[in-house]
């Protein structure tokens, strides 16, 4: 198990330096970043000035590890675009993208997983049905296109909510509904995870046993297919972190996705590099952490020796 | 089929045309006719026959005719039988030449993704070793970097172009591939086919072409079929945020962003490319479902 882990975060930081790497060749290979920083009137003398005062002239090796000690210390350069560095947009815009996305989270994924059990317990129901239909027509629905259409209905011809912004309560129900939309997929990896569980041996068991049929499926069944779902998780929210991108820039909410957005079409590339970074980041942690708690949560695994 | 015999309740081989073709035809009629002719009405045909169908020119429009409402609508004309943008554009014809798009982002990019994922994934499962450690690091990588944010930084260095959102699919669909690939020649690697064509001194190249891939195809069907919808949900979601297909080029997901701003006005300008989006993607989908039903059931656990 500890070995385990430490292989784990091991990877992880490879993974890191990898992005890291990624993030900073793209950006020095495309040219010579003077011709970013110098207008087309500067001499010689200028440039030669520019290019020391950022490091410019040093060799690539040593500008890569200046450069990963500025992320280490939070420091990602200014911003071309806002009046600020990109670390200080970041920690304002960070807790209006929590705020979405949390509340996303924590409204589907229970919810999914509850209908999930609920499908796979009433099989071949017109619930179940429904539900399937639900879920493949899901697939084929881009988020940006959903989010039109609600917008459409519900604020421009029903007049019942606000079409974008932040506000009250009302601003928060268009944009959380879409964003929470692609974790339904877990339902289905719940349903299939469940029907496998009622299906085996030991829930037979418990029904001869003369169990009641609640304690069979949300005790002995329920805990057990609950495993697969969790490895769904890091997959939900790392398309919370694409989603938010799209939801915010529809819903004209100020967080970090929007930011993204707003970075890319000043040529803010400054600020592009810090989200993307911390977006990958937070994707490795979470790769880590389900990887854990998924060993952690299945004795089989626990148990017994585990090759990396 | 190539096992043509086939033994009926009594016991006998049926092996007569009249059967044959029966069988032919209940295979046929398992195929889901519905989504291979929604396929070929939304996507296929007016991608192919883009300059005969359209009605006009998708990048010319007629400023004085703006917003013009579809047919059905009073004031629609036949003439623009989906109405007009807020350019005066057709929309009808932008939407069959965003087909053209669609379909050629979505191939080149699969074409790529696919060729780069299975080959590391055969050398990954066949090597083994440092060779597929390193590779598996390289899917690390690949699956650290969100891949929204990956298509902003390219973006933001090269500006959008059809190239870079090519590239940037690709990047972002090769993984699966890897995968699926390794783990199919694996368990081909031990195989005692392989051994046979080794002791005949058979190149390590001539067994990974001749003798692996042949055996991985059918995935290799069912994974690109299965594909093809999430190319072009990200193609569209990319362009619809500006770093995909640039403006004016008409692309379905630039067309739903250009109508944004139009709903109380003209809903149909945003609605309509994203329907054409919609059933694309859902007959692909179900379309891929039987193709892997009936080519590679082991898949039946990789769709999310």
């Amino acid at each position: 198990m500890q070995r385990y882990i430490i292989i784990r975060l091991f990877h992880g930081l490879i993974a890191f330096i990898g992005v890291t790497v990624v993030v900073f060749s793209l950006v020095r290979l495309t040219g010579n970043p003077l011709d970013n920083l110098l207008g087309e009137e500067d001499d010689a003398e200028t440039a030669a000035y520019v290019s020391e005062l950022w490091g410019l002239d040093r060799p690539l090796a040593e500008q890569y590890f200046t450069y990963m000690g500025n992320i280490f210390q939070g420091e990602f350069g200014p911003s071309f675009a806002f009046d600020a560095s990109a670390a200080e947009l970041i920690k304002k815009r960070l807790p209006n993208t929590l705020l979405l996305g949390g509340l996303a989270a924590a409204i589907s994924f229970p919810l999914s997983l509850m209908l999930g059990v609920v499908t796979a317990v009433k099989r071949d129901s017109p619930f179940d049905y429904g539900g399937k239909t639900l879920a493949v027509m899901g697939q084929a629905t881009p988020d940006f296109w959903i989010a039109i259409i609600l917008i459409w209905v519900f604020a421009v011809t029903l007049g019942w909510l606000p079409t974008s912004g932040k506000g009250g309560a009302s601003h928060l129900v268009l944009p959380v509904f879409v964003l929470a939309l692609p974790s339904a997929g877990t339902l289905r990896l719940m349903r299939s995870a469940m029907m496998n569980q009622l299906d085996s041996e030991y829930i037979k068991l418990a029904r001869i046993k003369g169990l009641p049929e609640w304690k069979i499926i949300w005790k002995h069944a329920f805990r057990n297919a609950a495993i697969v779902p969790l490895t769904f998780a890091s997959v939900v929210i790392s398309s919370l972190v694409t989603g938010s991108i799209v939801v915010e820039t529809i819903f004209a909410w100020p967080g970090m996705g929007q930011l993204a957005i707003q970075a890319i079409n000043a040529r803010d590339y400054h600020v592009v590099q810090a989200l993307a970074l911390m977006g990958s980041v937070i994707l490795i942690i979470l790769h880590i952490l389900t990887d854990i708690l998924y060993v952690y949560c299945d004795p089989r695994i626990r148990f017994t020796k585990i090759q990396s | 089929m190539a096992i043509d015999a086939e033994l009926t309740q009594e016991g006998i081989i049926t092996n007569s045309p009249i059967k044959k073709l029966q069988k032919f035809y209940k295979g046929l009629s398992g195929l889901p006719w519905i989504w291979v002719s929604i396929l070929l009405v939304v996507l296929v045909i007016p991608a192919v026959f883009a300059p005969l169908i359209a009605p006009h020119d998708p990048y010319e429009g007629d400023i004085s005719i703006r917003l013009a409402p579809p047919v059905w609508y009073e004031g629609g004309s036949w003439d623009h039988i989906l109405g007009t943008d807020r350019l005066g554009r057709d929309l009808l014809s932008r939407l069959i030449y965003g087909s053209r798009i669609a379909l050629f982002v979505s191939m080149t990019a699969l074409l790529v993704s696919a060729t780069v994922g299975t080959t590391l994934g055969l050398l990954s499962g066949w090597y083994g070793g440092w060779v597929d450690h390193l590779i598996q690091r390289l899917v690390d990588i690949k699956s650290s970097i969100p891949a929204i944010l990956l298509a902003l930084i390219f973006v933001s260095i090269f500006g959008p172009s059809i190239f870079i959102a090519i590239s940037i699919i690709a990047i972002f669909l090769w993984n699966r591939y890897t995968r699926l690939i390794r783990a199919e020649t694996l368990a081909l690697r031990n195989m005692d086919f392989i051994a046979r064509a080794r002791v005949s001194g058979a190149s390590t190249t001539r067994i990974l072409i001749k003798h692996i891939l042949p055996n991985v195809a059918n995935t290799l069907i069912v994974l690109a079929t299965l594909e093809v919808g999430t190319v072009i949900i990200l193609e569209s979601t990319l362009s619809f945020l500006g770093v995909g297909i640039p403006r004016p080029i008409p692309s379905w997901g630039v067309m739903v962003s250009d109508g944004r701003n139009y709903l109380a006005v003209a809903w149909w300008i945003a609605i309509l490319p994203g329907a054409g989006i919609f059933f694309t993607v859902l007959s692909l989908n179900l379309f891929g479902d039987w193709l892997r039903d009936h080519l590679d059931p082991k898949l039946r656990q990789v769709r999310r």
